[in-house]
């Protein structure tokens, strides 16, 4: 009880909250690194995963390829990316030309790209299924009547695999929301500091706490996203989304 | 209508994407502040480092503001790569950490009394000095006298950089001391003396280096190497399952909860008194102390012109 207390007083003490080491910034760090990763994420995998569904070729091989990525643990990740993100924020220099792509290093970088490889393969593989397994019936239709490839796919196929794309939006940003906390390891903020320095400075208050709220984020998270499905799946095919949803996650 | 929201899809997410990256790439910070070295520079150290007198809040109390600050790992590889990559300017590491002198480092001199002096002392079960007498205590002492922090800073050298065994390393360096390390036939007829060490490398090679003094002068020895940290080594050696180790002093006083402030000769008195107490003797500190150091590049104490933790404070001019 008293230790409940204690997390009750932490979170009710104001410098707990305010400054670079507060609650709300760090809670600004954690979202910012996350939505920075599934923006990314999405911009790379879901075009190539849609196109390739659309022509059901190549994609069960891209798919085994990338879900490779799942098999390295986040945190190896991490350690593997960081002596490259160190040397690229020291800058390279192409052909002559010296100059540094990062300004440093540590913190943002290697948590963003151990992040990526969390976010990419699912949002890959359930685009490029979810495509390919839309009604071969109702694209000949489309076909037949006329319509382009890239009408078909822009106006038939995309529409009707948005609950499953949606479903696999919603499960890769959770899970990054939950691993972001691992960028603390590498001096990046997030709300893993409460994590990392609270067991450094054996202050398991503060542990506690930081795990709280990287749980109410993931929540939060997940919640936003059951909000957006309303806007974001054609009206048409809304009924599909919860099934989807179950087979995607 | 679908495809407008599309397109406003793509645009908000380029917009974000644009955005966060440009929050994101906070480098350390350029001098607004440049009234003194310290605000020119960042600091990586343990994640505990912000809440310990001996690390940011003795340096805060000094006068010594740093640009920032970024959590690593206790004097481990993520410190040193950082401090290497040009990361850190001012990283927090161990005084013997062999890489300091591989790289080529700039320990700086803590004239500002942030940590206790952590002099390696070697101490001993009461009952065997008793047993052993005065000629014991002088080889020990002897022993102590010769190791020097950048002697011992070789010794981890080559055992983490070249891989050599703590035994052979021992061996070299007592044969270049001019101490004999192989056991003379006719023996001192002792009770074995029990050496322990704690479980990491450069306790092991102290426990060598004096082992193997002993068996050169005659004692007969075992070792109970690596059997753990402080918390399993001192009820060892109150029980007498073990003779001897060699402690760190700053490090010792604390665990036995005097203070461990002022110099050399303060903290090994208050650990005799309190070890005493126990049947345990304190033998003479070496010079060698493994503490907590501030280190920086090469290039950083030439650029700014320091070489001691007070130069820190001083104006970058």
């Amino acid at each position: 009880m008293s230790f409940l207390g204690d997390v009750a007083s932490w979170f009710g003490t104001a410098a707990n909250w305010w400054g670079e080491s507060g609650i709300l910034n760090r809670v600004f760090e954690h979202v910012q690194l996350s939505a920075f990763t599934m923006a990314v994420a999405l911009a790379v995998a879901l075009p190539p995963a849609l196109a390739l569904g659309h022509r059901n070729r190549g994609g069960g091989l891209v798919v085994t390829v990338v879900n490779l990525g799942r098999a390295i643990p986040s945190f190896g990740i991490l350690a593997l990316a960081l002596p490259f993100t160190i040397e690229l924020a020291r800058g390279i220099d192409l052909f002559g030309w010296e100059f540094s792509p990062i300004s440093s290093g540590l913190g943002f970088w290697p948590t963003f790209v151990a992040l990526l490889a969390l976010a990419v393969p699912p949002i890959f593989a359930n685009g490029f299924t979810a495509v390919r397994d839309v009604d071969p019936g109702t694209v000949e239709a489309a076909r037949g009547m006329g319509l382009t490839e890239r009408q078909i796919l822009r106006s038939i196929e995309v529409p009707m695999a948005m609950p499953v794309v949606y479903a696999a939006m919603r499960v890769a940003s959770v899970q990054v929301v939950a691993t972001a906390t691992l960028g603390a390891l590498v001096a990046w903020g997030g709300l893993g500091r409460f994590i990392i320095d609270g067991f450094a400075q054996q202050d398991d208050v503060q542990v506690f706490a930081g795990a709280v709220l990287v749980a109410l984020l993931a929540v939060a998270t997940e919640a936003l996203f059951a909000f957006g499905e309303r806007w974001a799946i054609p009206r048409g095919i809304a009924g599909a989304g919860d099934r989807a949803a179950a087979t995607a996650g | 209508m679908r495809n407008i929201r599309w397109r406003a899809f793509g645009a908000a997410l380029l917009a974000f994407a644009l955005l966060a990256a440009a929050c994101g790439d906070d480098g350390p910070g350029e001098g607004a502040n440049d009234a003194t070295v310290a605000s020119n520079l960042v600091f990586g150290g343990p994640p505990e480092c912000p809440t310990r007198p001996s690390c940011m809040i003795g340096l805060n109390e000094a006068g010594i503001e740093f640009a920032d600050f970024k959590a690593l790992d206790s004097g481990g590889p993520l410190t040193s790569t950082a401090l290497e990559g040009g990361e850190i300017d001012v990283a927090l590491l161990f005084s013997t950490n062999p890489l300091i002198a591989v790289n080529g480092w700039v320990l700086l001199d803590d004239d500002i009394g942030l940590n206790p002096v952590e002099n390696i002392t070697p101490v001993v079960r009461t009952d065997v000095v008793d047993a052993l007498g005065a000629d014991f205590v002088a080889l020990i002492d002897g022993v102590s006298a010769q190791i020097d922090t950048a002697g011992l800073t070789e010794l981890n050298r080559q055992q983490s950089v070249d891989g050599d065994d703590p035994a052979a390393i021992a061996a070299r360096w007592l044969t270049e001391h001019g101490y004999e390390t192989m056991a003379p036939a006719e023996g001192m007829g002792n009770d074995p003396i029990v050496v322990s060490s704690f479980n990491f490398g450069e306790s092991e090679i102290l426990a060598e280096v004096y082992a193997q003094a002993m068996e050169g002068a005659g004692y007969a020895v075992e070792r109970k190497l690596n059997l753990g940290s402080r918390e399993i080594v001192k009820p060892a050696l109150e029980s007498g399952e073990i003779d001897f180790v060699p402690e760190y002093a700053g490090t010792l006083a604390n665990f036995l909860g005097v203070s461990p402030e002022g110099d050399t000769a303060t903290v090994h008195e208050a650990i005799s008194i309190a070890y005493g107490g126990l049947g345990i003797s304190v033998l003479a500190s070496a010079p060698a102390e493994d503490k907590n150091a501030l280190v920086v590049t090469a290039e950083v104490a030439a650029s700014y012109g320091i070489d001691s933790i007070s130069d820190l404070a001083a104006s970058a001019g």
